[in-house]
């Protein structure tokens, strides 16, 4: 039974009112604004396969030009913002050859732990598959006028996301030493080709680029997140409201415009067990275009180390801080500065504590993931997201 | 009450563990991912359930000193001098009867939203004193309130060295 307080029943004049203070970019707003005016709808309810099959069926007809066919209709465990089925297609392309592809649909559902525009994710997943292995996007439907709910298409990659264990979800993988060794440089080569990939040339049609050496990018990124603390937030907290103005006035320009994927860390990439090559970079849903810092910061953050068998703190659990940085700068050929990593740290932090603390409380009161048990995990991350917080901040209030 | 809470944490974790769990086949992985979180979640509830209470006194207590706090130093303009006026009710709730849990809870929700209320206010038109006061309070304040935060979470796996962090116990008392 869903929770009810003022926020599950939004006004037409409050959501109004939160378009107007924190005005941003054009796709963020829509999604948003959807999120918002469906809140009141009916929870989630798990998709029943046969329902999935018939609309994919309806969907795929109008896109592919001869017979096909769909099997092998499954839900995909791990992730915890959008719902996915893998398939088996077997269809004729338009030159008549034979084709048989195992596919994903990843579906947002009535309200994600990020709420996010797959048109975006389609676009940013397209131009990446240039300079770094993602899976290869097909469809998209970005309203889900079709398939119910706003979805892609993509090819399904092998591999897995970390070794075998047991226990519940963290976001630290434990790769240990000989995964270690196979996965970190190809990571930070992945890492350091995000940043300087020139996204000029690709279809972006639902980003607002910003301006290189201005702040307004970061401006409308910190709107994007503060609107979201107001929709979701079950209670005040006063250091977040604290962070945010901190955040406002201390917003650095962007020296060089990069695609930031802002979750780019281990757990949202595949590998194959034997030989430890990445097979696919994923989870592109949270992309924008902005500063590379904020990539770096997130994937520095306190969440994600974990300590190597002497001892030492591994970012990401891959290499130390300065090593990573040393690295990164030569691979990438663009300078990390340290203020606006600083500065990086308290936004990053401050968004993955909107997550952690506004989000999944508020999903999971009006039920409206199919993933509730997991969201409600992550709210467990939130004081050491938190705490990141008021680390950066100290010394600079 | 009998079964108390512990009680009935300590079957569900045996049916999940020994019962569930193994029933599940392996190829099922969205459902032994979900059962792992409940498993989880029920061994942080282990820990937690007899402290919730005062978890939440200690936490009405602190929040009631940063909002009288905040009230004594506050100064600037109208919307500053509205809020703090609206505000000097709010920190006799120290002297209340002991509520029951659920006003206990309504009174710390209303004290976290009445400090906050307070900051948004000194940062539209507070005096520069005022506003550089509310910062370090809250700053202050957020130290203590996380410390319990991360501790009263230790079970969950997310901390990087769980041992370094207060037992809840020192922070409650």
């Amino acid at each position: 039974m869903p929770i009810i307080d003022d926020k599950q029943n939004p006004s037409a004049e409050w959501i109004e009112s939160l378009r107007r203070r924190f005005p941003t970019e054009r796709t963020v707003d829509e999604t948003l604004t959807g999120k918002m005016r469906a809140r009141s709808g009916p929870s989630h309810r798990p998709q029943p396969v046969e329902g999935v099959r018939e609309r994919l069926t309806v969907f795929l007809r109008k896109r592919l030009p001869g017979e096909f066919r769909i099997s092998g209709i499954r839900p995909l465990a791990g992730g915890s913002s959008k719902e996915q089925f893998a398939f088996r297609l077997e269809w004729r392309d338009a030159e008549g050859t034979a084709r048989d592809e195992t596919l994903v649909l990843r579906m947002r559902p009535a309200e994600s732990i990020v709420e996010t525009h797959p048109l975006r994710e389609f676009q940013a997943m397209h131009a990446m598959r240039a300079v770094m292995p993602v899976p290869a996007v097909h469809w998209c439907d970005p309203d889900g006028a079709e398939l119910g709910q706003p979805a892609l298409i993509a090819s399904f990659c092998e591999g897995i996301t970390r070794p075998p264990r047991e226990g519940a979800y963290t976001p630290r993988q434990g790769f240990g030493p000989k995964y270690r060794a196979l996965l970190a440089p190809q990571f930070i080569r992945y890492f350091a080709e995000l940043a300087k990939f020139d996204w000029r040339a690709s279809d972006v049609s639902a980003f607002d680029p910003p301006q290189a050496g201005s702040n307004e990018g970061v401006i409308r990124a910190i709107n994007w997140w503060e609107r979201v603390w107001e929709e979701d937030s079950v209670e005040s907290y006063p250091l977040m409201t604290l962070a945010a103005r901190w955040l406002r006035e201390n917003a650095p320009p962007i020296d060089h415009v990069s695609f930031v994927h802002r979750d780019f860390r281990g757990g949202n990439f595949l590998f194959l067990p034997d030989t430890g090559r990445i097979t696919a970079i994923l989870d592109w849903e949270l992309v924008h275009l902005g500063d590379r810092h904020e990539d770096l910061a997130f994937f520095f953050s306190p969440l994600f180390s974990e300590k190597d068998e002497n001892g030492v703190e591994l970012m990401g659990g891959f290499y130390p801080r300065e090593i990573f940085i040393r690295e990164y700068e030569r691979l990438s050929g663009l300078p990390v500065d340290p203020a606006k990593l600083a500065y990086y740290d308290v936004f990053s932090c401050w968004r993955g504590a909107i997550n952690a603390l506004a989000t999944a409380p508020r999903i999971m009161m009006g039920e409206k993931t199919h993933q509730d048990i997991r969201v409600g995990w992550i709210i467990n991350s939130a004081p050491l997201m938190l705490s990141a917080v008021r680390k950066a901040l100290q010394g600079r209030i | 009450m009998v079964p108390d809470f512990r009680l009935r944490i300590q079957s569900m974790l045996r049916a999940m563990q020994e019962v569930v769990i193994p029933a599940i086949p392996a190829g099922e992985r969205l459902a032994l991912d979900q059962a792992s979180i409940v498993v989880g979640n029920l061994k942080l509830m282990a820990e937690q359930q007899d402290k919730l209470y005062r978890y939440e006194l200690v936490e009405l207590r602190e929040y009631a000193a940063l909002v009288t706090e905040l009230i004594d130093a506050a100064g600037g303009g109208a919307s500053t001098e509205a809020a703090r006026e609206s505000l000097r009710n709010s920190a006799g709730v120290v002297t209340m009867p002991i509520p029951t849990q659920p006003e206990l809870t309504g009174l710390t929700k209303a004290m976290k939203h009445a400090a906050d209320t307070l900051l948004r206010a000194a940062y539209e038109d507070g005096s520069p004193e005022f506003r550089r006061a509310a910062a370090q309070l809250v700053m202050k304040q957020s130290a203590s309130q996380i410390t319990r935060e991360r501790s009263w979470f230790r079970a969950a796996g997310f901390e990087l060295e769980p041992e370094s962090l207060p037992p809840l116990d020192e922070l409650l008392a």
